[in-house]
Parts: structure tokens; C-alpha cells; sequence
């Protein structure tokens, strides 16, 4: 009789575990109810045995180890906060780590977003205009995360895109005074990949990848289509009530005539889509080997390169249009993300130690050097750190000088997945331009 | 007396409770009660990520029975999944009945075909990939013409790629209860069997394989189960690429509900998957079931 009640008795208590886990997220006071939440600040979640304050930062994928150092120095100097780091698993981003964090109850104080993902946020995040790195933040970088005047994300960086060149192989092959930046149009492109084709050198590498085709070629052709945002809004407003006409556009055309150019000297053009499984290691290689001119790609390859090359000298000339398109002579710059602070769940001792975190690393020296470790440029007017390596000094030639356009980045977040398929399609030959400029406008007829 | 009938009563259900109790709770809890939530989602607009929804009644389903691609990553995981369930079930079947006739070595073998299984898909998945776009392509340029592309790089290959993985990885796991059904074949109806001329393949067809269809019956179910589910390996082998050319249902139900953000119209194309998989599932056992006889 005895050994059943202790049996019982077990299983009650089994019973009530289960329970009292099931219940405590709820305790925590997800989303629902953000008055309440100052009251939960005795929690020994938020606190660490020495009396700081206890954070989570979720700093971007890109860098783990570059992060890790930078918060284990974040740590070292602080006598108030503690910054604990998460990482994300492969393939999955940002969002998608967050949505599930939040279902569950405890996402990080401090986190990295891209701007359409700010915006879908706002009601969750804290405001950070007053943060006192924002005077130094390079003008532009802000106004996509900004609402009625309230700012919502910390520009982390800046990075740029464009046709990166190898000095090695144009030396070699025209000359040690050729100046790449005398190649202003189509023709003029054309002209040097003739000459560098017969060298036996393929002239460009087009990296495959959905993401790269779909967000960073095709959103050029939303800048492309005037000036200013008001413009471009309202040229995706017609895509999204249909009316938009995109294959006759003059803009898509002219981007797309510089697409097939690239196409026709590819390194791949036996077949384009070779390396769509994999990384963008094998075009830096390309670069770093001498086995292809140019590659249309972005500042992040530095790092790539600088693995196999780290004298050598590289740089960007811009994606050759026509001279009517605004876009021409420049090259493309964005915000790959920004840092954000969170207060739907969070104590306010948390968000005043994540505020603090975010502006120690806009202006910490540590900080600053952290966004050059990354291969990225300084988004900020503050940040002292030294740039050594030519493909960041190259975007900095440019933002300088003004010669650069705004990525267009209010896109929805599956753009990159759809528009690219349609324009892998386009560059293995499966479909031609008309049929894929009809793709993408139906899949921009179903955004709401 | 009748009181007593009432304390049996009472006992019985004490002890469901005391030896089921938890299992019934841990499933309530993690199974049934998210199942109910996720029907009860598939009538709103939920995006995710909003603390606040509508009911917007049953145009989720309409948009799921409208969304094309979600129609066409089931027919590709149909297709999919009659690949792999066939081609994994017939050489799990032939390296269990070859690991039984008592050769040399034979624990060796059995194994290496059972290692692919310890190894987690994602793993499996990146190790594949390397595989695929940098030993096969070197085998390609010293000529063999099927690697002269990346597989990786077409739609059709692409799709072999899956099935070549996914048999790799599955069949070691259904050799394993293939070879338990082949050793429990009685000797002495072998015997009887051979003296009677049921030599070779006649051998297997109508003497192993009935006796073993116990270990048919489930070695399909779980074949067909992990086909329609299958998402590691197509996240970490193509993911969904090139051109989503191969993305499977999993996938785009993912997709759907988290990077789209829709998640009520990824919920109800689950729910569709979740209902097609179940009656596919309950059928096979059936037919099979029927199959099975006693020695």
C-alpha cells in the first residue's frame, strides 16, 4: 500500500513540474501587457550575482567570433551591465530567430535587424533618438528606421555593391597606367572585357545566389527610378496594385542590358548557376587567383578575398547605365542592419544597459575598430579607426564624394527568394526578359 | 458489493492515471493542445510577430488552395517521397538479406551502413554539399561526364541530389529492422522451403518477404513519415535552390508562415499536409497490414 502512494505521490509531482513550466513564460509577461513589466525587475533573470545587470544581444550573424570579442571587451569594462551573446543558427535570419523568441517569451534586449524589419517592430522597440552616437550618424542612414520623428535602430554600418576589380589583372592586361574609373558605359566595359577575354582571363564572375540577384542587382531598378524615396515609392506602389509596367520600363531595360553584358563574359556561362549551392568564396577566389577581372559583389567579400590576398589591391567602379539613369557613376550603398533595443519585455534597467551597450559600441575605440574587423565602413563621422584595406577605403572614395545611391530596402522579406528565382532563371537561359519582368510583377501584384 | 464495484472503478482509473497520467499530459501539453492553437490560427491574420489578430474566416484556405508554389512543392515531395521510399526499402532489403547469409566480415558492413544514420541531417547536409560541388565536379573535369555540372545547379539533379542523400542516410536504419525480420525467419520453414525448391529469388519472393512483412509494414510507414517531413537536409543540401526548384512541401510551408510572414496561410497548408500525410500513412498500414501473415 505504502509503495503505491509513493507512487502516486510522484507522479503528482511530475504532474505539477510540468505545470509550473508550462506556466512561467506566461509570468513574464510577453508582449500583452508592457505596463506590467517594470515590476518584473527582482527576477534572477535580469541580475547577475554581483549585482549587474543582465542582458542577451543578438549583434548579426555575419562575425561570430568578431561579435564575441567585442562584447568579452564590452564586458570587461562595464561595472553596471553584463552582456550575454547569441548566435543564430545557419540559414535562418534574423527575423525568423526573433519570431520564434518572442513566441516563446524572451527575446534579446539588444538586436540587429534590417530596416523592413525595424518597421514591422516599432510597437516593440524603444526609442532611441536620444542616444548620443546619433549626432555623429552619417546623413541618410536613418530616416528608413525613423517615424514621425522617433528612431528606432542604430545604423550598425555601412556597406556599398558594386563591380569590385582586381588592379593585378587590369594592370597585367591594360597596362600599369589604366585607371578603372575611366569605364563609364556599357561600351566602354565591353571594350575592356574584349581585351581581358583574349588574355585568356574571364572578365567578370556573377555570384548566383538568389540573394544576390533578387535584393542587391534588382533593387538598384527601384533607386533607378527617380531621385528621390518619394518617387521610388510610388513606382512600387504601382507594382503592388499592378499597374507598373516593367518591361517597359527604361530603367529595368537599361540595368538589364548591363546584366546581359555581364552574362556574355562570365566566368560561368557555361553554366551560370554552378555555384548556386555554395558560399561566395569561390568568385573571391576567382578574384584573389587572377582568374577573373571583376565581380559584381559588395565590401562584406573583403574579408573572403583577404583570407587568400591580403596585399593585393582591389577596388569599385560603378555598374555602368546609361547616362539618364540616376544612378549613373555611382555606387550602391546600405545599411546592412541596425541595433535595436527592446522594451515589450524588457526591465527599464535592461534597456538603459542596452542603450548604453549600443552607444559604447558606436563610440568605443573598440567598437569602431570592431566595424572595420568586419570589412565594413563607418557609418559615423566619430569613428577614428584607420582603414587599410582598399575595398573599404574605395566605398569611402565614394560616400565621400557623394557618388553614391540608397539601396532600395523597403521590400517584403520573401523578395529576395522570389525575384531571385526569377532572375536565376533569366541567367541560366531558361526564360527570357519579358517572361521574367511578367514574374516579378505578379509576384509584386500579390504584396499588399 | 456495490460499493466495492465503485472502489474497483475508482482504482482502475487511479492507476490509468498513475501509469499513463504523465505520458497523457506531456502529450496534451506539447502535441494536442499546439495542434488545437494551430487550427485555431488558421482563421486569422496573424503574421507571427502581433500581439493582436482578426478572425478573417476561411480565405487562409483560399489563399493556400490559390498559392501555386505551395501546390507545386507537394507535387515535387510526392514525387519525392514514391523516390526514396521505393529505392531506400528495396536496397535496405537487399543489404540485410546479403548481411544474413553468414559471411565473413559481416558486422563490419552492417555497421558502416548504419553509421550515415547517427549523423544529423544538417551535418549530413553539408558534408553532402561538399561532396556534390567539390569532389564530384573534380571527377567531372577529369572527364566523367555525369559531374561535368555541379549537381547542385539544375533543378533535376538537384532533386537527385535529395533522393541520393536521403537513401543514404535512411537505409542503414531500415536495413537494421529488415535484418531483425530476416534472422526471426523460423529455420525450419527455410528448410522445408528449400527442400521444396524455393531456391533464390523464388526464395525471397515467396517465402522472406511474406514472413517478414511485419518489418515491411513499418519500415514503409517510417520511410513515407520521414519523406513528407523531410527539411534538414533540403535547408542545409539546396535550400529550396536553384530557383526553388527544390524546395519540398516542409519547406515551403516554412517559408510561408516565417519569411513571407504569413503565418496564418502557412499554418493552413500545413494543416492540408498534415491531413494528406495521415490518410497516405493510415492507408499504407492498412494494405500492408493485410499482407502480413503468421509462420
Amino acid at each position: 500500500m505504502r509503495r503505491k502512494w509513493i507512487g502516486m505521490m510522484m507522479a503528482a509531482a511530475l504532474t505539477l513540474g510540468l505545470t509550473a513550466c508550462g506556466s512561467s513564460p506566461a509570468n513574464d509577461g510577453t508582449g500583452d501587457n508592457p505596463d506590467s513589466t517594470g515590476a518584473a525587475n527582482t527576477d534572477a533573470d535580469t541580475v547577475t550575482a554581483d549585482g549587474k545587470v543582465k542582458i542577451t544581444a543578438y549583434l548579426g550573424g555575419e562575425m561570430p567570433d568578431e561579435n564575441q570579442k567585442l562584447i568579452e571587451a564590452f564586458n570587461a569594462q562595464s561595472d553596471t551591465t553584463e552582456v550575454e551573446m547569441l548566435t543564430l543558427t545557419k540559414g535562418s535570419s534574423g527575423y525568423q530567430m526573433l519570431t520564434v523568441m518572442y513566441n516563446a517569451g524572451n527575446p534579446p534586449t539588444v538586436y540587429f535587424l534590417e530596416s523592413g524589419d525595424v518597421m514591422k517592430l516599432t510597437d516593440k522597440l524603444a526609442n532611441l533618438s536620444d542616444l548620443d552616437c546619433m549626432n555623429y550618424a552619417a546623413a541618410g542612414t536613418t530616416e528608413d528606421v525613423t517615424v514621425d520623428g522617433t528612431v528606432y535602430g542604430v545604423p550598425a554600418n555601412l556597406q556599398a555593391y558594386g563591380l569590385i576589380y582586381s588592379r593585378q589583372v587590369l594592370s597585367d592586361v591594360m597596362g600599369e597606367d589604366f585607371d578603372p574609373s575611366s569605364i563609364k558605359t556599357r561600351e566602354d566595359l565591353e571594350e575592356v572585357f574584349k581585351q581581358i577575354e583574349a588574355q585568356g582571363i574571364a572578365p567578370v564572375a556573377i555570384s548566383p545566389f538568389d540573394w544576390n540577384l533578387g535584393n542587391h542587382w534588382f533593387c538598384q531598378i527601384y533607386t533607378g527610378q527617380a531621385a528621390d524615396a518619394a518617387g521610388r515609392d510610388a513606382f512600387i506602389g504601382e507594382l503592388k496594385a499592378g499597374t507598373a509596367d516593367l518591361a517597359g520600363n527604361t530603367v529595368f531595360q537599361d540595368y538589364m542590358d548591363t546584366f546581359d553584358l555581364l552574362m556574355k563574359y562570365n566566368y560561368y556561362k557555361d553554366n551560370p548557376l554552378e555555384t548556386a549551392a555554395d558560399g561566395n568564396e569561390k568568385q573571391a577566389q576567382l578574384l584573389a587567383t587572377g582568374q577573373a577581372a571583376f565581380w559584381f559583389h559588395g565590401n562584406w567579400a573583403a574579408h573572403n578575398i583577404r583570407t587568400l590576398d591580403e596585399e593585393g589591391e582591389y577596388g569599385f567602379i560603378p555598374v555602368p547605365v546609361s547616362e539618364s539613369n540616376p544612378n549613373a557613376g555611382k555606387i550602391c550603398t546600405l545599411v546592412p542592419g541596425y541595433f535595436t533595443v527592446e522594451q515589450s519585455t524588457t526591465t527599464e534597467e535592461q534597456q538603459q544597459a542596452g542603450k548604453e551597450f549600443i552607444d559604447w559600441i558606436i563610440s568605443s575605440q573598440e567598437g569602431q575598430q570592431y566595424v572595420i574587423n568586419c570589412g565594413n565602413v563607418p557609418a559615423y563621422s566619430n569613428n577614428t579607426a584607420t582603414i587599410t584595406e582598399s575595398i573599404s577605403q574605395s566605398v569611402v572614395d565614394y560616400t565621400t564624394t557623394g557618388n553614391n545611391f540608397p539601396m532600395y530596402v523597403m521590400y517584403p522579406s520573401d523578395h529576395y527568394t522570389n525575384v531571385g528565382a526569377s532572375m536565376q532563371r533569366y541567367l541560366s537561359g531558361e526564360i527570357d526578359r519579358e517572361t521574367m519582368a511578367a514574374e516579378i510583377e505578379a509576384y509584386w501584384a500579390t504584396q499588399q | 458489493m456495490k460499493q466495492n464495484k465503485k472502489n474497483k472503478g475508482a482504482k482502475n482509473v487511479l492507476m490509468f492515471l498513475l501509469y499513463a497520467g504523465p505520458a497523457v499530459i506531456v502529450f496534451t501539453a506539447v502535441i494536442l493542445i499546439a495542434f488545437i492553437n494551430g487550427i485555431q490560427l488558421t482563421f486569422t491574420d496573424w503574421n507571427g510577430l502581433t500581439d493582436e489578430y482578426q478572425y478573417i474566416g476561411f480565405s487562409n484556405y483560399a489563399d493556400a488552395f490559390r498559392d501555386a508554389l505551395f501546390w507545386e512543392s507537394l507535387l515535387r515531395t510526392f514525387k519525392y517521397a514514391f523516390g526514396v521510399v521505393v529505392i531506400t526499402n528495396v536496397i535496405a532489403f537487399l543489404i540485410a538479406f546479403g548481411l544474413t547469409r553468414g559471411y565473413k566480415g559481416q558486422g563490419l558492413f552492417r555497421a558502416s551502413f548504419f553509421t550515415p544514420n547517427l549523423i544529423g541531417g544538417v551535418v549530413l547536409g553539408i558534408v553532402w554539399k561538399f561532396v556534390f560541388s567539390e569532389v564530384f565536379v573534380q571527377l567531372g573535369k577529369r572527364g566523367i561526364g555525369i559531374f561535368k555540372n555541379n549537381w547542385l545547379s539544375s533543378p533535376d539533379t538537384a532533386f537527385l541530389a535529395l533522393v541520393v542523400v536521403a537513401v543514404w542516410q535512411m537505409a542503414g536504419y531500415l536495413m537494421l529492422i529488415y535484418m531483425a525480420g530476416i534472422i526471426s525467419v523460423p529455420k525450419e520453414v527455410q528448410e522445408a522451403a528449400l527442400l521444396d525448391g524455393a531456391i533464390g529469388l523464388k526464395n525471397i519472393r515467396h517465402i522472406v518477404v511474406p514472413l517478414i512483412m511485419p518489418s515491411v509494414t513499418i519500415c514503409t510507414f517510417m520511410s513515407i513519415k520521414s519523406a513528407f517531413m523531410a527539411y534538414d537536409v533540403n535547408l542545409s543540401l539546396t535550400n529550396g535552390g536553384p530557383f526553388q526548384s527544390t524546395e519540398l512541401v516542409a519547406m515551403r510551408v516554412f517559408n510561408k508562415a516565417f519569411q513571407a510572414e504569413q503565418y496564418g496561410v502557412g499554418q493552413t497548408e500545413a494543416l492540408i499536409l498534415f491531413l494528406i500525410v495521415a490518410a497516405i500513412s493510415v492507408t499504407q498500414v492498412i494494405l500492408t497490414k493485410r499482407q502480413e501473415v503468421e509462420a
